[in-house]
């Protein structure tokens, strides 16, 4: 079977650490490159390096907001959202449009994954750790209805959803009300967990001709 | 080499109508369409109107701009160029569009992502700056805004702007040369100008016909220098003037206190909204029309005063200074009550003078009619298209 080639999307990622998600990738990619799948990782950062190759299966692809200062989260992830889709799309080009699939880890990038499959075809994986309405204390307010709003075009635009465990699973289908068969549970505690998520990743390149 | 399928961005379109970006990209588009240009406009979603249609030959696209609820201006801005693109995308595959051209900082993201997706060149329409709009950047939402607009300008191949007063802004402001940006002036649809209605019934509704009938349309903001209008009321003693202040804005209700304070209720009139037609109609009825801008990057008002004949007093500020010319289509004053009552004084106490400026302004209109304005766009567009396939570094 042919090895898939991941390009993963996400807002946090060493040495840029908010919260868990940017651990969490860091795990992922170096399991991933144990398992021999060479991976790319589109993150942000006001790095001088646009480019940084970490081993010979793990490139990084540095992003920088093209708008600077801003008002608030939504409006800094959704400029940032264009850069993203610059780096892809030079992926896309250079590559021939030889690109498995984009595994976009919460709502940040979610702009940029579903445009880019509209617009090149490539497929998506819409990773959830968590929910607006879980983590906000006020999920009614305008700020993270529009938050919800972008979750809930992640979760019904993209090829396959993953999340952590059975509760989250229920939680995404009550709130965004989509199948059952397009979320994968895939704990990170397991322990064939990179196995699993291959089986996930696989499951979208063996669609991606249908 | 073949003419550009373009692909217009704009967050207004008839019957969408905001500001002037509306009228603007509707009059462009529909000439571009006589000139042989296949355009599409995606935009905004409106109550009513069709989320596609062609409107004399321009494909409209009308995009859900609302569903997603937003905290804020900026928010909804950032919401609605993910729905644009999201619907882009599949208008640009399936139509073969070799062109982008975006209008002003509110589809900057949009433009920029679908132009690195595609790989096609995108040219901007730069028609005020945010340094401009507010007198200089006093807040970080204002320097939000103004970053946006610089990093349009920075992805845009060419910059179209509409005065050689609005290039030397974006020069000094947004730090773009002034070998980028073409200078291709606004517009205006002289026939609308022409069409018979009953404009005696028309003047009755604003004004006694003893009454001189002086009229200002704009948007009632500090930089239009509307509040100067109602502070040279007092100076136009021994006048029988009726000042109707046409627009909204956040001075509405200042204007209409100091109106009353100023015990002027029965000779100025701030009337809100009109519709379109009842505004070209005043123009064609006015003795005099007050154009006291304190910041205008074209002045497409001036256009439509001289398209309907009012002769025209005006501060000359921006691009009203390239437009008229004093004492030839306009009579130009500082920016101040006294001066400006005295250019009303000017027009209305001699009439031969103010048939001069009426004449000469008719004549000098009718370069700005439409069908010139597209030639000089397509102009753009073609040296855009020349530059970009020859470009032997692109970047994308």
């Amino acid at each position: 079977m042919r090895k898939v080639t991941p390009i993963i999307l996400t807002w946090e990622y060493p040495p840029r650490i908010i919260g868990d998600m940017a651990h969490h990738v860091d795990r992922l990619t170096k399991g991933l490159n144990k398992a021999k799948i060479q991976t790319s990782v589109v993150t942000c950062h006001d790095s001088p390096y646009s480019y940084e190759r970490r081993s010979d299966l793990l490139e990084l692809f540095w992003a920088s907001n093209p708008v600077e200062p801003h008002i608030s989260v939504i409006t800094w992830c959704l400029t940032l959202n264009s850069e993203i889709e610059r780096i892809v799309s030079d992926l896309y080009y250079s590559r021939n449009g030889e690109i498995d699939f984009l595994d976009v880890h919460d709502w940040h990038f979610v702009a940029a994954g579903i445009n880019l499959k509209r617009a090149l075809g490539i497929p998506f994986i819409f990773t959830v750790h968590s929910l607006e309405d879980q983590r906000s204390p006020k999920p009614t307010s305008p700020l993270s209805s529009c938050i919800r709003g972008l979750e809930r075009m992640g979760a019904n635009e993209s090829d396959l959803v993953i999340t952590k465990s059975d509760s989250m699973k229920e939680e995404i289908i009550k709130i965004h009300n989509i199948p059952q068969s397009k979320i994968n549970v895939v704990p990170p505690t397991e322990k064939d967990w990179i196995k699993e998520i291959i089986k996930s990743y696989s499951k979208i390149t063996t669609n991606k001709g249908e | 080499m073949l003419t550009p399928n373009v692909l217009m961005l704009a967050w207004e379109f008839p019957p969408r109508i905001i500001g002037g970006l509306a009228p603007h990209v509707y009059e462009l588009s529909r000439a571009l369409v006589k000139k042989g240009i296949e355009v599409h406009v995606a935009t905004c979603d409106f109550p009513g109107a069709e989320a596609y249609e062609v409107v004399d030959g321009v494909t409209v696209h009308r995009v859900d701009s609302y569903s997603n609820p937003t905290p804020d201006f900026a928010t909804w801005v950032a919401m609605m160029n993910v729905n644009l693109q999201r619907e882009i995308a599949e208008i640009i595959a399936s139509n073969d569009i070799s062109l982008l051209h975006a209008h002003d900082w509110l589809v900057a993201s949009a433009s920029i992502g679908l132009k690195h997706m595609f790989r096609i060149p995108l040219v901007a329409t730069i028609h005020s700056t945010e340094y401009g709009r507010r007198s200089g950047i006093h807040n970080d939402y204002q320097r939000m805004i103004s970053s946006t607009e610089g990093w349009l300008t920075r992805e845009a191949w060419r910059i179209i702007c509409c005065s050689r007063y609005m290039a030397k802004e974006i020069n000094s402001t947004l730090g773009v040369s002034e070998t980028s940006i073409d200078i291709v002036p606004n517009g205006i649809n002289n026939a609308l100008f022409r069409v018979p209605i009953n404009l005696e019934q028309l003047r009755s509704r604003f004004a006694q016909p003893n009454e001189k009938l002086v009229l200002f349309v704009g948007r009632l903001v500090q930089e239009k220098g509307v509040s100067t209008i109602v502070e040279a009321a007092p100076h136009l003693h021994g006048l029988n003037v009726k000042i109707v202040i046409v627009g909204e804005g956040y001075l509405k209700e200042e204007l209409i206190r100091r109106v009353k304070e100023l015990g002027l209720s029965d000779r100025v009139y701030v009337t809100g909204f009109l519709e379109t037609e009842t505004i070209r109609g005043l123009f064609r009825v006015a003795d005099v029309c007050l154009i006291p801008s304190i910041y205008e990057p074209f002045g497409i008002v001036a256009l439509e005063a001289m398209a309907g004949g009012s002769p025209i007093v005006t501060s000359g500020s921006g691009g009203l200074g390239e437009i008229l010319e004093h004492d030839r289509t306009a009579v130009f004053v500082y920016q101040s009550p006294e001066s400006l009552a005295g250019g009303i004084r000017k027009i209305l106490n001699d009439h031969r003078y103010a048939d001069y400026l009426r004449k000469e302004a008719s004549k000098r209109v009718k370069s700005y009619e439409w069908g010139a304005i597209a030639t000089s766009t397509i102009g753009t567009y073609m040296r855009t298209i020349l530059e970009y396939t020859e470009a032997k570094w692109k970047p994308f």
